[in-house]
């Protein structure tokens, strides 16, 4: 009961993110508060900094702001940020862990803020492999290649599937036999975000295998086959309609021809 | 076979009997328009088959009723072909009613001695449209729904009766479970069981009186022979063979509108959320319109007191004893004006609350239907 009634009035607190003035920790890290105010993290997500960080965000006293006891871990080392950001991300984490920069120890591998940032995370995309690749990579080198196949990939699959979603969407309103083409979509919808996750292994061959699973019977073929199935209808409507006249019309003849003959 | 039975049954003096009534000449001013009659009855008949296929899976109730006939439109072979003659066949009825019934006015088919066959023909008409009205909620869709609520809330404006009669229309205060059962109930029982009947007195009514001549009713009816001699043809297989024409040419129609236009079903029945732009169907919205110029609680009696005008028509209304069309010009001139009423009300109702581009330019109707010029 009590939770109920503390959930219906915390409710409204979630519906803007907290304002990060009234953070303590901003009151000295106004650089890296700046940043955060501009991240995915904190307008989308509603996140603080001591979800990373750890500590307690509204304490005024540092001292009990970044109490261990609190959870406050400072700044993650270079080992800890996969396992910080795994906390959320789990399933990009496991995919970034299969992929050739899995050796995060080492300094010449990057690590998720590396292409990622660490404050100013922005909303990942695919344009945002060929910003961040640049950083390591030549233009002509096989990794920057890999990197472009994985997002052409992903890049055609995506715009396939959303014009054939919008095929449905906007012709499921009056043809509801129409509506069958959305578990296809939906299915298609989720493997391809699965497909985001995995860009992190940067394992072409899976990526080309999930967008063909994204194409497949269970999702683009299977949606464009109820969508065809619609427009084959469509075709054939008239057709029979005009086989039903040439009835009708040979038997009006005939009752015409068998009247004109009675006395 | 057959004199085994008529040693039984002396079947030959019947058989004799409707072979001759078969035979009787119709008059010689009979056209194409008096096959409409026909016409409807196969499309009634129709109707009845579509309708006891569909009865086979469709299940009344409010948490199956649209699962039902979902399932009747993806699932059934021809399920939904089958609900689209069913929808269209019903709007096909009422259209070729109202022509059948607006020959018979113009040839004075209802005048001495065919007023009963007028008064069931109207009774039939009431029939229908409470047919169309009952079977309408049936699919339990938003439109279904919501037609229903707003079509049974204009009764409870009558003074006394009217909140007792919603109540027993709807079984409670709300349009829900115990409404459909009423409405199912009504549509596969109570009205075809009526609607059989009357339609058997109509039939032999026409059958047994003969087709009306143009002569005034203060004279005899012409002889058969007399009928022949001005030309009249044998009911059958002239007229019989100018039926099935009409029959053939609008299930036709009726096929060809249930092909290109299947019938739609919209979004499952929600009475917590109220759609946009509920209309009822469209041979209730003259009446429907007709509520919004007039108080709701005259409006409401209006429709009921028009059918009592109509069966009143041969008794008190018109009863000159002219029939020709020709010399029954101020009768025929009263009845275009009230059915041009009609159909402008029903247009008014079906124009208003919409967007409409006339020449280029974007008018927007009001309740009334009245026309609000908008910036192209």
């Amino acid at each position: 009961m009590w939770i109920l009634l503390a959930l219906l009035f915390a409710a409204p607190l979630f519906a803007e993110p907290p304002d990060l003035e009234e953070v303590a920790c901003t009151w000295c890290h106004y650089e890296e508060a700046e940043d955060f105010a501009e991240s995915v993290h904190y307008l989308q997500g509603h996140l603080l900094c001591t979800d990373c960080h750890g500590g307690l965000p509204f304490a005024e006293d540092p001292d009990l702001a970044k109490a261990p006891e609190a959870g406050f871990i400072g700044k993650p080392g270079r080992a800890d940020v996969a396992e910080v950001c795994a906390q959320c991300h789990s399933g990009p984490a496991g995919f970034f862990a299969q992929g050739p920069h899995h050796e995060w120890q080492n300094e010449a591998n990057p690590t998720c803020i590396t292409c990622h940032s660490n404050h100013r995370v922005l909303d990942a995309s695919l344009a945002l492999m060929d910003e961040t690749c640049s950083q390591c990579h030549d233009e002509w080198s096989a990794a920057r290649d890999r990197g472009q196949k994985i997002r052409v990939e992903l890049k055609v699959g995506a715009e396939h599937l959303q014009r054939v979603a919008m095929v449905v969407d906007s012709l499921a309103g009056f043809e509801r036999s129409l509506q069958k083409a959305q578990p296809f979509i939906e299915d298609a919808t989720a493997v391809l975000q699965s497909a985001d996750a995995a860009t992190h292994a940067l394992d072409v061959q899976m990526i080309e295998g999930m967008v063909a699973e994204v194409r497949g019977e269970r999702g683009i073929a299977g949606a464009e086959g109820v969508v065809g199935a619609y427009y084959e209808k469509l075709r054939m409507r008239p057709r029979i309609v005009f086989a039903v006249w040439v009835f009708v019309l040979v038997n009006v003849a005939l009752f015409w021809w068998k009247r004109r003959d009675l006395p | 076979m057959w004199a085994w039975f008529d040693e039984r049954l002396n079947l030959a003096p019947l058989v004799a009997g409707l072979e001759a009534n078969l035979r009787k000449p119709v008059p010689a001013h009979v056209n194409w328009l008096f096959t409409l009659g026909s016409a409807i009855a196969a499309l009634i008949g129709l109707q009845i088959f579509t309708g006891i296929l569909l009865l086979i899976y469709y299940r009344p109730g409010a948490d199956t009723a649209y699962q039902s006939i979902v399932r009747i439109m993806d699932e059934v072979p021809l399920g939904g072909f089958m609900r689209s003659l069913h929808v269209w066949g019903a709007d096909l009825i009422v259209i070729f009613l109202i022509l059948h019934m607006v020959r018979v006015f113009v040839y004075a088919g209802y005048k001495k001695p065919r007023e009963l066959t007028w008064i069931i023909g109207v009774l039939l008409f009431a029939v229908i449209l409470i047919f169309g009205f009952t079977g309408y909620l049936l699919p339990w869709d938003q439109l279904a729904y919501w037609g229903t609520v707003v079509a049974t809330e204009a009764p409870a404006s009558i003074p006394v009766i009217g909140p007792i009669t919603r109540e027993f229309m709807l079984g409670g205060s709300e349009v829900g479970d115990p409404t459909l059962g009423r409405f199912f109930a009504l549509h596969v029982v109570v009205l075809p069981l009526v609607l059989l009947k009357l339609m058997a007195l109509h039939l032999f009514l026409i059958r047994y009186q003969g087709i009306s001549s143009l002569r005034r009713t203060d004279e005899p009816d012409p002889t058969p022979n007399e009928i022949r001699a001005e030309g009249g043809e044998p009911f059958f297989p002239h007229h019989v063979l100018r039926d099935l024409t009409t029959t053939y040419l609008v299930l036709g129609l009726l096929v060809s509108l249930a092909i290109l236009y299947p019938a739609h079903l919209g979004d499952p029945a929600d009475p917590l959320t109220t759609p946009l732009g509920i209309k009822p169907e469209w041979y209730f919205l003259p009446a429907y319109q007709l509520l919004k110029y007039v108080p709701e609680v005259v409006g409401v009696q209006i429709p009921p007191l028009f059918i009592g005008v109509l069966v009143l028509l041969p008794l008190l209304l018109d009863r000159s004893p002219e029939r020709h069309p020709k010399r029954r010009l101020r009768a025929i001139g009263v009845g275009a004006v009230v059915l041009g009423l009609i159909v402008l009300l029903g247009l008014l109702g079906h124009i208003s609350e919409t967007r409409q581009t006339i020449f280029g330019i974007t008018y927007h109707f009001d309740i009334q239907g009245m026309p609000h010029g908008e910036v192209p």
